[in-house]
């Protein structure tokens, strides 16, 4: 009888947490429309307009609102791989670094078993993908466990030799005779099916499975307990018998594992290929959207929506309204700032 | 103190998100023009949906990085815009910094979606996705920058930078006191390695001396790699400098400013960052090719056509001289961009030899045109990895 009560308790209050969120991140979402609306008024644009084409663009039709999701799949995974090692307290800016390397050894596996049929060669290149993100964040994580370098320095110094660890393999011995900054298109049984003709792929379920699957450790499981134990209090987390340098080494091989995954999603999913210098930041974008949503799921499901929204309909506002591409930069930094700043228009938002 | 630290790391990184979106040079957005008083939304002018006459013909234009570049992408939007002056029934719809691959599918399909039915891409990396594309929409017409697939609605079109870069070698192989060439490359990819062979050719032509040394930046608009390379390669003694990236602007000021003679390649504009050490330069001055080929799709002539144009059909241009340029020097760079376009001098005709001495090219043969976008050698004389 208590039980229940209590759960229907619960879940009005998980209601509620829902219902709040999504309000508040409405309200900054208009705030941040509204001081860029002043920026497009400045410029001689009609900031309506503009804002009908971006919704037509995304939210109004399947297309577009297909495209926003694909924009959003390899966001969701990076934050994902931010957020996990956050909370005990690494902070992983290598994630671009360990998206790169999982894409390598992913287009490895996809150039090297082409014979094998997709029901093998797509866990065979998640997996590669997944030991090559883990492999790149053991380093950091390691020299960290040893008390010698912090991770934050060694995580971002990476990020810049995995590129170029990438290109060696492409320009040395993957590229076709013509396009030699890419590999030849995958085979098909290397590629992520794709949903209903658009060019949503499994990757999508990959990351809302990620974040369910997060929530759920961190609240209910006893790893969940005791990594919330150390990214509190590292020395009284030890002290109570928690094995430390494990749990640093092994999460931030797993947030490596998971941005390895988001790198192989990228050339399975999306390219269908590995392009040199294929990622433009996206490991950057998770990173951001992982810490403006203080590392709670729910957070960057609705963060990664918003700058998913921005930047594909952002897009369009070049060919309606003639717009530069810089200004599609300003409004993401607009909306990104509000989030920061949280501005307390619910009662309970910090 | 940990909710501090983050949120001063958010933002820096919004910050340097700001900033990048004023780093590209003269962004329209960050000073809104004065003139334009600040309008009611009511009271805005005319939006281009409701122009009155219907335009006779939309076509898209897309660009890898920022159309103000003074590089490649201004040339690109250039041409484009000579062609909307000289068809003025067309209505252009242009978008610039258009990611890679599978990145830009999404620009040409909401291109499409705009009405657009002819489809300029421009960018090397936007050649797969405008050819798959191709395929779903029969009815639009793409025509991309420097490639070679084709079909039935999709063709290429370029300027035909050898011979100008053989030019660009001789008055560079004329100027250098140390024999020592320098080339800044994004990576190295078949036609930049032919630039860099015929560059080299012309430069011993006339100086049997001279050394090309090549340095990567393994992207086309990393800016701080390339003022680093240029100073690297000056370190080495390199006397005179040129480069195929998409913005000739920080190679050319770097080597202004450390006074060292430049040549310049994609925009002809590139000639403002060195009022000094400037010898010349090439660019692409595609606009009547556009107009052209715009026209023959309004009149449902067009047909695809591999095509490739030099100096002589006006696709490519030599810029002025510099101050510091001999007569005899400027005469015998024009000498040799008019043979070249004459056919009196063949860039590519054998004997050639690559870096290990190996004949590449016989006696007697010339290395086909459709080979040149595959080169994976360099001539001898380079120094570098073609790799």
């Amino acid at each position: 009888m208590t039980a229940a009560v209590d759960r229907t308790r619960r879940e009005r209050r998980l209601n509620r947490r829902i219902a709040d969120a999504a309000l508040r991140y409405l309200l900054m979402l208009l705030l941040a429309l509204g001081l860029f609306g002043v920026i497009l008024l400045l410029s001689g644009k009609n900031p309506l307009h503009a804002y009908a084409d971006i919704l037509r663009a995304t939210l109004g039709s399947t297309y577009g609102f297909s495209e926003v999701l694909v924009a959003m799949t390899p966001m969701l995974i990076t934050a994902m791989a931010v957020a996990l090692p956050s909370r005990v307290g690494l902070i992983n800016v290598g994630v671009e670094g360990q998206l790169y390397m999982g894409a390598c050894l992913a287009t490895w596996g996809a150039l090297t078993f082409i014979d094998l049929p997709a029901w093998a060669l797509l866990p065979l290149m998640v997996l590669l993908g997944m030991i090559g993100g883990a492999a790149w964040a053991f380093v950091p994580g390691y020299l960290k466990a040893i008390g010698l370098v912090n991770e934050t320095i060694t995580s971002l110094l990476l990020n810049s030799v995995a590129p170029k660890v990438v290109s060696f393999f492409i320009f040395g011995f993957w590229h076709g005779p013509m396009d030699t900054n890419k590999t030849a298109n995958f085979v098909s049984a290397a590629r992520l099916p794709t949903f209903f003709g658009t060019r949503v792929d499994l990757s999508l379920i990959f990351a809302l499975a990620l974040l369910v699957l997060f929530w759920y450790v961190m609240r209910y499981s006893r790893w969940g307990l005791e990594m919330r134990a150390i990214g509190g209090n590292p020395q009284a987390a030890l002290r109570n018998g928690i094995p430390l340098k494990a749990y640093q080494v092994g999460i931030m091989c797993l947030g490596g594992a998971i941005a390895g995954l988001a790198g192989m999603a990228l050339v399975s999913g999306y390219f269908g290929l590995l392009l040199a210098n294929f990622s433009s930041g996206i490991g950057y974008m998770g990173f951001l959207i992982s810490w403006l949503s203080f590392g709670d799921p729910l957070g960057v499901l609705l963060v990664s929506f918003l700058v998913s929204v921005i930047t594909t309909g952002g897009n369009l506002l070049q060919l309606t309204q003639g717009l530069p591409y810089a200004a599609i930069n300003i409004l993401l930094a607009l909306a990104l700032y509000i989030v920061l700043a949280r501005p307390t228009f619910v009662r309970g938002a910090k | 103190m940990h909710t501090h630290l983050r949120k001063v790391f958010v933002c820096l990184l919004c910050i340097s998100l700001l900033l990048t979106a004023c780093a590209a040079p003269a962004a329209p957005t960050a000073a809104p023009a004065p003139t334009q008083p600040p309008a009611q939304p009511t009271a805005a002018p005319a939006q281009p949906t409701a122009t009155p006459a219907e335009p006779c013909l939309i076509v898209g234009a897309l660009y890898g990085g920022p159309k103000n570049d003074a590089g490649y992408n201004q040339a690109m939007a250039g041409s484009m815009a000579a062609m909307a002056k000289n068809i003025p029934c067309v209505k252009l719809i242009e978008a610039e910094n258009v990611p890679d691959e599978a990145g830009a599918k999404t620009t040409m399909e909401n291109m499409i979606r705009q009405g657009a039915r002819l489809i300029f891409a421009t960018a090397f990396n936007h050649q797969n996705p405008a050819f798959e594309l191709s395929k779903t929409y029969k009815d639009v017409i793409f025509e991309h920058a420097g490639g070679w697939m084709m079909s039935d609605n999709f063709a290429n079109y370029f300027g035909a930078p050898p011979n100008s870069w053989y030019a660009m070698g001789v008055a560079a192989g004329s100027m250098t006191k140390s024999n020592k060439l320098g080339f800044v490359a994004a990576f190295p990819l078949g036609w930049t390695i032919t630039f860099i062979n015929a560059f080299t050719l012309g430069a011993r032509s006339v100086n049997p001396q001279a050394q090309t040394i090549v340095a990567y930046t393994f992207s086309w608009g990393d800016r701080t790699k390339e003022a680093d390379t240029t100073n690297s390669l000056i370190n080495q003694g390199v006397d005179v400098i040129t480069m195929h990236v998409d913005s000739p602007s920080t190679v050319i000021g770097t080597a202004e400013s450390r006074g060292v003679y430049s040549i310049g390649f994609q925009d002809l504009s590139a000639q403002q960052f060195a009022p000094q050490y400037w010898i010349t330069g090439t660019g692409y001055t595609l606009g009547g090719k556009i107009t052209w080929l715009t026209q023959s799709v309004i009149d449902k002539t067009w047909k695809p056509i591999f095509l490739r144009c030099g100096v002589k059909d006006g696709c490519m241009a030599i810029a002025p001289f510099g101050p510091k340029v001999p007569k005899e020097v400027q005469d015998k760079t024009l000498q040799a961009m008019k043979d070249t376009d004459d056919g009196k001098i063949v860039v590519f005709k054998g004997p050639i030899k690559d870096q290990s001495g190996a004949v590449k090219v016989a006696e007697g043969e010339t290395l086909a045109d459709d080979k040149l976008g595959s080169v994976n050698w360099f001539v001898e004389g380079v120094v570098g990895s073609p790799k």
